[in-house]
């Protein structure tokens, strides 16, 4: 998916002036050229970022994403670069505000973005994002990091919607079920991970099969995630015949799955796109998670 | 364009005209919307000359005019700037002020007309008003509406502290004024979008049909400020939140926006209307204050990531202090329109932002079609109307996603004042002082309404008098308020809706 970005205006300010500066800049873009405000949603981008890392750069990694995900889901775009572990609570280091123009020239739109660069304690975020987020929006919540490094913050969590994250770069699958056990605890949010949405054709097979028995799951390197939210899907539904995640096994010799369907595979921002506009929350997803929660509390008791 | 008058301003030297009433004076004057020859006094305990007034005045609206100061147009609004030094501590101490008036009234062509503008602490109210009798400044009573010179009072809320002090305030100043002379200002009527809601509601065949209890599942008034008490802990820590805003901004808000289609519009008719609601609220008795009404106190927390302190920690707060700095409550306006339809209003100091809106949540679609999938009920239609900042009205409704699946998005229909009319809106202050020298309260409180309001706050104050050792909530600075608040309305099935 291109990203269409045919204009953009980008301006410095004060943590404490993003809505002023945002609306001069609406005011420039309004005076080149008519342009239509669009707004569907907030996506609050959130990434950690090292303190080395120049702050001149904090919304560069996912910016193509961004601008492709926003062209076809307008939304107001708050990204939150977050130096962990800084010792003193501090303000917001820096902010950019932008607006970024798309459409052919008859038809222009703009969304607005936000970057954020913070070192604050991890407990304040939160007052940033209610700050900067509209209330008559949705929030969708997009969590770069691998959770099982970074759980995701609860705080910024309980400010969402929908949280969007991609398992597939969960680098200890368990860790990372482990934080998430405070979220599911909650009712309302949304999951939406872009790894489980790679399964929907095996569910569908599985689901349309007899049922199996004496089921194992075999995945090739990298693909440990998938497999265990299959295995904890399998639990939920106890489609094989028992509630117990079957066993996960890794072949490194496993080219080509051995399962009636393959997986899906889409571009992220596609994928991002699609979980965006689906407001509905995903029962069976919340179902896998639980089902691997609760096999991991198990192991580790 | 009104007759020129002279508008002599009691603490004329001070904050608010400072930040408010000279900016937005000068405002009036760059749009040519202040009559020739007007005089602008200020009276204030400083040692000032005209000049450092100018200079003071300068400064005001250099920082605070939502336009550029420009040199040429501040000259011609300098010449129309004076100070008198006087305080009124006794019988003669306004005779400075009535020299300085002999002197620049005939010199600017202003034929007597006076208007008095109190933007004094409460306490002195009464005490200037009473010097101004006495010393014979005003004109006597019971003069024909249209007379002239004329002589009008603005007086700035608080009025009063409670029912009793508000009734007294009132009897004292109507001893000197006609009611139709006195122009009680509370500044968020003076707002555009508050003007707008008239017009929303009785210039559209669209809304008004759905303002009652048939469509409407609940409406919410939320009045936050990102501010902690910041130099006004004096006041502050003897008002508290439901004083400062509630008994007065958030009930004339609730006034507007369920009052009955007004037959003109006429001040008094306006004014009638909206006492209608004040008089229809539910009275609340010592059971409901304990279930419908929270207060709580800001601790400590972040303000846009910065650590803030909490507000036992302010400056000038008592450390002991039970001051409220958040209310939130559920009230029910008990007449055929209204009935069994609950609205719910909170107003905090420390909260994640400055806002102001008022929201009006339609009843549900029923669940089947569209709104069958229990996983992901449709979001319901609500009207919002956003009175700072951002101002302007928004309806959420429910589109179909474009493509093949048949899936639906809550979309936003959305106005802008900024965007839709360009350039900056007028003041508030701008808009009420013209409606002063115009003669028109329509915007301004009438001393029915104010006791009205204070009368339906007084059973909360009663009750919080009794309950001087129960544990008061806290919020962190940077939230939307404390839990007890997210129970008073998830208790009925519904949520805040954050501005």
């Amino acid at each position: 998916m291109a990203s269409p970005v045919v204009d953009r205006v980008w301006h410095d300010t004060a943590p404490g002036d993003i809505e002023d500066t945002l609306a001069a800049l609406w005011r420039e873009t309004g005076r080149r050229a008519p342009v239509a405000r669009a707004v569907m949603s907030n996506l609050v981008v959130v990434r950690s970022c090292d303190a080395t890392e120049p702050i001149g750069t904090f919304a560069s990694t996912q910016e193509a994403a961004i601008d492709a995900i926003a062209a076809h889901h307008p939304s107001r775009v708050i990204v939150i670069a977050h130096e962990h572990g800084c010792p003193l609570a501090r303000e917001p280091l820096a902010a950019r505000v932008g607006v970024v123009t798309y459409g052919p020239a008859d038809a222009r739109y703009a969304v607005e973005q936000v970057s954020v660069r913070s070192s604050c304690d991890e407990v304040s975020l939160p007052s940033i994002v209610r700050r900067l987020t509209r209330g008559d929006l949705p929030t969708s919540v997009w969590c770069v990091d691998d959770f099982s490094q970074r759980p995701p913050l609860g705080a910024i969590l309980a400010e969402a919607r929908q949280i969007i994250y991609d398992s597939r770069h969960w680098t200890d699958v368990r860790a990372a079920i482990r934080g998430l056990e405070t979220s599911l605890r909650g009712t309302g949010i949304d999951f939406a991970d872009l790894n489980w949405r790679r399964l929907a054709p095996v569910r569908a097979a599985l689901s349309a099969a007899p049922p199996p028995a004496d089921v194992r799951i075999v995945h090739a390197p990298g693909e440990s995630a998938l497999a265990w939210l299959l295995g904890g899907w399998l639990a939920s539904t106890s489609l094989h015949g028992t509630a117990r995640v079957p066993p996960i096994v890794e072949d490194a010799s496993l080219r080509r799955p051995l399962a009636i369907a393959d997986v899906r595979e889409e571009p992220v921002v596609d994928a991002i796109v699609d979980e965006l506009r689906s407001l509905s929350r995903d029962a069976a997803l919340r179902g896998a998670l639980r089902a691997l929660v609760d096999a991991t509390s198990a192991a580790s008791s | 364009m009104t007759d020129p008058v002279s508008i002599v301003v009691f603490g004329g030297a001070g904050d608010l005209a400072h930040r408010k009433l000279l900016p937005a004076l000068y405002n009036l004057s760059v749009d040519g919307l202040l009559p020739a020859g007007t005089a602008i006094v200020g009276v204030g305990r400083k040692a000032m000359s005209d000049d450092d007034y100018r200079a003071f005045a300068k400064d005001g609206v250099t920082q605070f005019s939502r336009r550029p100061i420009d040199d040429s147009a501040w000259t011609t609004f300098a010449q129309a700037l004076f100070f008198v030094n006087a305080t009124i501590d006794d019988e003669q101490s306004l005779g400075p002020l009535g020299s300085k008036l002999d002197i620049v009234e005939p010199e600017r062509g202003v034929p007597g007309n006076r208007i008095y503008y109190l933007a004094v602490p409460p306490s002195l109210f009464v005490p200037t008003v009473q010097q101004l009798q006495r010393s014979r400044f005003l004109p006597p009573k019971g003069a024909a509406r249209d007379a002239r010179p004329f002589a009008r009072l603005i007086v700035e809320k608080p009025i009063g502290h409670d029912l009793e002090s508000a009734c007294a305030i009132n009897d004292a100043i109507a001893d000197a004024f006609d009611e139709r002379q006195i122009y009680r200002i509370d500044h968020y009527l003076g707002k555009e979008t508050v003007q707008n809601i008239l017009v929303l509601r009785f210039a559209n065949s669209i809304f008004e049909p759905l303002f009652n209890q048939k469509y409407v599942d609940h409406v919410q008034i939320t009045v936050s400020e990102s501010e902690g008490v910041g130099t006004r802990a004096g006041y502050y820590d003897e008002s508290g939140a439901l004083r400062d805003m509630v008994q007065n901004h958030l009930l004339q808000l609730l006034s507007l926006v369920a009052m009955e289609p007004p037959r003109a519009l006429d001040a008094d008719v306006i004014r009638d209307a909206k006492l209608a609601v004040l008089l229809s609220l539910r009275p609340l008795t010592k059971d409901d204050v304990d279930r419908r009404v929270v207060r709580a106190q800001y601790a400590a927390g972040f303000d846009m990531g910065r650590p803030v302190p909490g507000y036992r920690q302010e400056s000038g707060v008592k450390p002991e202090s039970r001051t409220e700095t958040f209310v939130a409550l559920q009230l029910f306006i008990d007449n055929w329109r209204w009935a069994g339809v609950p609205f719910f209003l909170r107003t905090g100091k420390r909260m994640p932002k400055r806002a102001s809106e008022i929201t009006v949540h339609l009843k549900e679609v029923p669940p089947i079609l569209f709104n069958a999938d229990s996983d992901g009920r449709l979001d319901p239609n609500v009207l919002s109307i956003r009175i700072q900042p951002d101002e302007g009205f928004a309806l959420g409704i429910s589109s179909k996603v474009p493509g093949p699946r048949e899936r639906v998005y809550p979309v936003q229909m959305d106005f802008r004042y900024g965007t839709t009319f360009g350039g900056t809106s007028p003041e508030a202050y701008e808009r009420l002082l013209l409606d002063v020298m115009a003669g028109d309260a329509t915007l301004f409180m009438r001393r029915d309404q104010v006791e009205a309001a204070w009368r339906w706050v007084m059973p909360i104050l009663d009750r919080w008098n009794t309950q001087t050792r129960d544990p008061l909530p806290t919020y962190a600075a940077g939230d939307w308020g404390p839990q007890e608040a997210e129970a008073l309305i998830h208790q009925e099935g519904r949520r805040w809706r954050a501005p």
